[in-house]
C-alpha cells in the first residue's frame, strides 16, 4: 500500500508541475467536465445549512472555484486533503487566507467533517493489480465513512462497452462499490448515472444509529413514578 | 483565422472542436453541459463557452489569437441553411449550438472553414452531410477565413 500511495503522489505532482493549478493539472480534460462531476457529488450536502466539508483528494482546490460560483452564500467549513505535497502547496498559493479553509498533505481526512466528497481519487490505478487498487480504494472509503457525520460523495469511472480495460486506469460497475458500502460500511447508498459523463456517482449516507433497545420493566418503572 | 492563428495550429483546432462535438460519449457530453450550465448561451460568449472546455491551440500567442478572432465573429454576418440571420456570426453560432443540444434529437456538429467573402466574411450554418462516407447528418458551421502574414506554427515562442 505504500508503494501504491507513492506512486499516486509522484503521479499528481508530475500533472501540477506539467500543468499547473488548471483542469489538466489534477488530469481533467476540461473545466466544464470537472464542474459536471463536482454538481453530482454536491447533492450529498444540504445547502441550507452551514457544513463541514473534507475534499478528499483536493489537487489545486478546484471545488472552492465552483462552490464560490454556485453556492456563493453557503457557509462552508473547508478542508482539502491531498497526498501530493505540490498540490497542496499550488492549493495553499492560490487560496491562502481564505476563511475556514484548510489544506493539508496526507492520505486519510484526519478530522469529522459534515460531508466528504472525493473526485476522480481512484481512476488512475498507474498499472497496479485491480486487487491492490481495490484494497487502496476500500481503505479511502473506510476514512472518508469514519470521518463523514452525515455522508460522503464518491465517483467511479465505468468500464467501456466492448474493450477491456486500461492497464493504467480503473474502471469498475456500480454493483462492486454499492456493496461495498452497503455491506462492510453499513451505508444507505444512491447510484448516480447517466449524467453525460462515462462514470457514476455514490450518494453514500451513513444510517442514524439506531435507538437501543429498552431494558425489560423499563416502562413498569416508568408507571411506578408517574411525573 | 490566419492572421490570427498560425496556419500549422487550425487543423488542430478543428479537430478539438470536432471530437467534443462528436457522435457517441462526446455528444452525450455535451448535452449535460448546456442542459447543466447553459453554456452555448447568454451571458456565455464563443469564446467563454470554448474556454472551459479548453478548446484552444496550445501555445498562448495563438490562443490569444484564436480568442480574438472568435471576437471578430460578432462583426460577420451569419446564413442558416442559406437563408440571411439577422444575428452576428458569433451569436447565430451560439443560437445555433443552443438549439441543437437543447433540442429533442441533437446532432454531433462539424466545423470547418471557407474563403472568406468580402467585403466581410459570412459564418455559414447548415444542416449537411459533411462526409462523402457517410450518410449521417451533422450540424455544420462553416467559419470564413483569410491568409495572414503570421509566422509558421512551432517558429513562435509558446
Amino acid at each position: 500500500m505504500r508503494r501504491l500511495r507513492a506512486d499516486v503522489r509522484d503521479y499528481y505532482s508530475g500533472t501540477i508541475e506539467r500543468h499547473g493549478p488548471t483542469p489538466r493539472g489534477v488530469d481533467w480534460p476540461n473545466a466544464a467536465s470537472q464542474y459536471l462531476r463536482f454538481v453530482q457529488l454536491l447533492k450529498i450536502c444540504d445547502f441550507d445549512t452551514p457544513f463541514r466539508l473534507n475534499d478528499f483528494g483536493c489537487g489545486y482546490g478546484a471545488l472552492l472555484e465552483f462552490l464560490a460560483m454556485r453556492y456563493a452564500g453557503a457557509e462552508i467549513a473547508y478542508r482539502g486533503i491531498d497526498i501530493s505535497a505540490a498540490m497542496i502547496a499550488a492549493a495553499r498559493e492560490r487560496w491562502g487566507g481564505l476563511r475556514d479553509t484548510e489544506f493539508i498533505v496526507g492520505s486519510r481526512c484526519g478530522r469529522i467533517a459534515d460531508y466528504a466528497i472525493a473526485s476522480g481519487a481512484f481512476n488512475v490505478r498507474l498499472g497496479h493489480p485491480p486487487a491492490d487498487w481495490e484494497l487502496y480504494v476500500e481503505a479511502i472509503l473506510a476514512d472518508l465513512n469514519a470521518s463523514s457525520r452525515i455522508g460522503f460523495a464518491v465517483n467511479f469511472m465505468l468500464p467501456h462497452d466492448n474493450k477491456t480495460i486500461e492497464d493504467e486506469l480503473y474502471r469498475s460497475p456500480p454493483g462492486r462499490w454499492v456493496t461495498f458500502c452497503r455491506k462492510e460500511l453499513g451505508c444507505s447508498v444512491r447510484v448516480l448515472r447517466d449524467y453525460g459523463l462515462r462514470e457514476f456517482t455514490l450518494l453514500i449516507r451513513r444510517k442514524p444509529p439506531t435507538a437501543a433497545p429498552r431494558r425489560a420493566g423499563s416502562r413498569k418503572a416508568a408507571r411506578r413514578f408517574p411525573r | 483565422m490566419g492572421a490570427f492563428v498560425a496556419d500549422g495550429y487550425v487543423p488542430h483546432v478543428q479537430e478539438q472542436l470536432n471530437s467534443r462535438f462528436a457522435l457517441g460519449d462526446a455528444l452525450k457530453e455535451m448535452i449535460e453541459f448546456q442542459k447543466e450550465f447553459k453554456l452555448f448561451s447568454s451571458p456565455h460568449t464563443l469564446r467563454s463557452a470554448f474556454a472551459l472546455l479548453n478548446i484552444a491551440p496550445v501555445g498562448e500567442k495563438d490562443r490569444e489569437g484564436f480568442f480574438k478572432y472568435l471576437y471578430t465573429l460578432t462583426k460577420m454576418k451569419a446564413d442558416v441553411n442559406d437563408q440571411p440571420s439577422k444575428l452576428s456570426g458569433h451569436d447565430q453560432i451560439l443560437l445555433s449550438l443552443k438549439e441543437n443540444l437543447e433540442g429533442p434529437r441533437p446532432l454531433p456538429v462539424y466545423f470547418t472553414w471557407h474563403p472568406a467573402e468580402k467585403p466581410k466574411g459570412i459564418v455559414h450554418v447548415a444542416i449537411d452531410q459533411p462526409f462523402s462516407f457517410s450518410s449521417k447528418n451533422y450540424l455544420t458551421i462553416s467559419v470564413p477565413t483569410a491568409p495572414g502574414e503570421r509566422p509558421k506554427a512551432g517558429a513562435r515562442k509558446k
